[in-house]
């Protein structure tokens, strides 16, 4: 159960703005989930008005509504957040689309849908040639045994590979952590992935 | 893990066109890099699937302690109190309905002329045609008291009294004209204490025939204003109508 105290302090001590959610995404500390809850629930009133306006039904609306709100997440934790709008706004424009993806039934599973994202990032940086040599081979990729064996390497490995996957710095997860410094958390975080790369070859 | 310092100093940093070149190179040259530049991207992608992942339950679990927390009794509350308040709006307009909608002229007459006009006081020492039709009135049988009330008026069209009771008989044979006609003459005479219009303004609200009520509301007026007999009972009955 998660404990909403801490949230609802958050949401009714300040009647909590877009400035605040977004700094609160943007600081990447331990509070950073309280943040996210605290979006999530601002405009939650959404998924009824989705589940009404296009007919879908509640677990698909809430799931266009969590894939929304996960989305601003790393939009505004990215910096790709531009604040020409509101967060409401934001939100309800990509909540919109997801809405419209529930109701073609055109959308994808999430795995592909997030594959997407991550490695174009990434591979946009080198050579057509290379890049062909690595999608190839990503494509190889067993990525339900990825996840399971991530899930199995230890509660803090997890963890340091999540937050750096999600655009924490070795310096923010050192802090969360426990690390004394950044280069301490950097060289433990790769120690992880390497044992993972273990792990999945087993 | 040189090489995947290496890979990911490559994605994280901003490398420099020959670290690029370098990169590739290597990648194209040798197959167990580019399966650590593959492993490194595909291991990044599962874990930020799986931050999300967590997200998404992490939601789904905030999501289900609000509906459960507040919203289930909150909204039915909400629907209980429009409920209750709706019952209060209808009942509050049933009442003022009842209370305030105009009561039946007829009804009034006929509550009237049931606790009032079904018996009246015999003079038990007498005996004369008077007290022979009041007998017969309060005997129920109004055709004979009719004729009998009728009888003395003919004969002395002063006995104010008979023309009275022969309009009283009349309105509750139901012969309604020859009742307003009674009263009619009735309320035109001087007397200490004239029923005329009072009793016609009631012969009218019995017979309930279009214009009577209006007609009814202006007589009962004239006795309430002129202080006539049967004022009190005027003064209640114009407040219903």
């Amino acid at each position: 159960m998660i404990n909403l105290e801490p949230i609802k302090a958050i949401m009714q001590s300040t009647s909590i703005t877009d400035t605040d959610i977004i700094e609160g995404l943007r600081r990447k500390d331990n509070r950073h989930v309280e943040y996210e809850n605290a979006l999530y629930l601002k405009f939650a009133y959404f998924i009824e008005e989705g589940r009404h306006k296009y007919s879908v039904n509640y677990e698909d609306a809430f799931s266009a509504y969590s894939d929304a709100v996960i989305t601003v997440i790393n939009n505004v934790v990215n910096a790709n957040f531009q604040e020409r709008s509101s967060l409401k706004t934001y939100l309800y424009q990509i909540f919109h689309n997801k809405c419209v993806d529930q109701v073609r039934k055109n959308t994808t599973k999430k795995n592909e849908m997030h594959h997407g994202f991550v490695l174009t990032d990434a591979l946009n940086t080198m050579s057509d040639t290379s890049k062909t040599i690595v999608q190839q081979l990503i494509e190889k990729t067993d990525f339900d045994l990825l996840r399971k064996r991530l899930s199995q390497i230890g509660e803090n490995c997890k963890q340091m590979l999540l937050l750096f996957a999600d655009g924490f710095s070795d310096k923010e997860i050192a802090t969360m952590v426990g690390f004394k410094t950044a280069a301490v958390a950097k060289t433990s975080r790769l120690r992880c992935m390497e044992k993972l790369r273990h792990m999945y070859k087993q | 893990m040189n090489n995947l310092e290496y890979i990911e100093d490559y994605f994280k940093g901003t490398p420099t066109p020959d670290e690029k070149k370098s990169f590739d190179e290597r990648i194209q040259n040798d197959t167990s890099f580019a399966e650590e530049v593959a492993f490194y991207v595909s291991g990044q992608q599962a874990a930020a699937d799986m931050a999300n992942d967590e997200r998404r339950e992490r939601f789904r679990q905030l999501n289900f302690n609000q509906r459960a927390a507040q919203p289930a009794k909150v909204i039915s509350l909400r629907r209980a109190i429009i409920y209750a308040a709706a019952c209060v709006f209808l009942v509050a307009v049933v009442m003022s309905w009842l209370f305030f909608k105009p009561v039946s002229t007829e009804k009034l007459a006929n509550q009237y002329i049931d606790s009032q006009l079904t018996t009246f006081s015999v003079n038990m020492g007498a005996h004369d045609n008077m007290q022979e039709g009041l007998e017969q009135y309060n005997a129920g049988k109004l055709e004979e008291s009719l004729k009998t009330f009728e009888s003395i008026y003919k004969n002395d069209n002063t006995k104010d009294l008979a023309e009275r009771y022969a309009g009283i008989s009349a309105l509750r044979l139901q012969q309604y004209d020859k009742a307003i006609s009674y009263f009619e003459d009735l309320s035109t005479k001087s007397l200490y204490s004239n029923p005329g219009k009072f009793y016609l303004a009631l012969t009218l609200m019995k017979r309930n025939q279009a214009q009577d009520k209006e007609r009814a509301h202006i007589l009962l007026k004239e006795v309430v204003d002129q202080n006539l007999e049967g004022k009190d009972i005027a003064e209640q009955w114009l407040k219903k109508m």
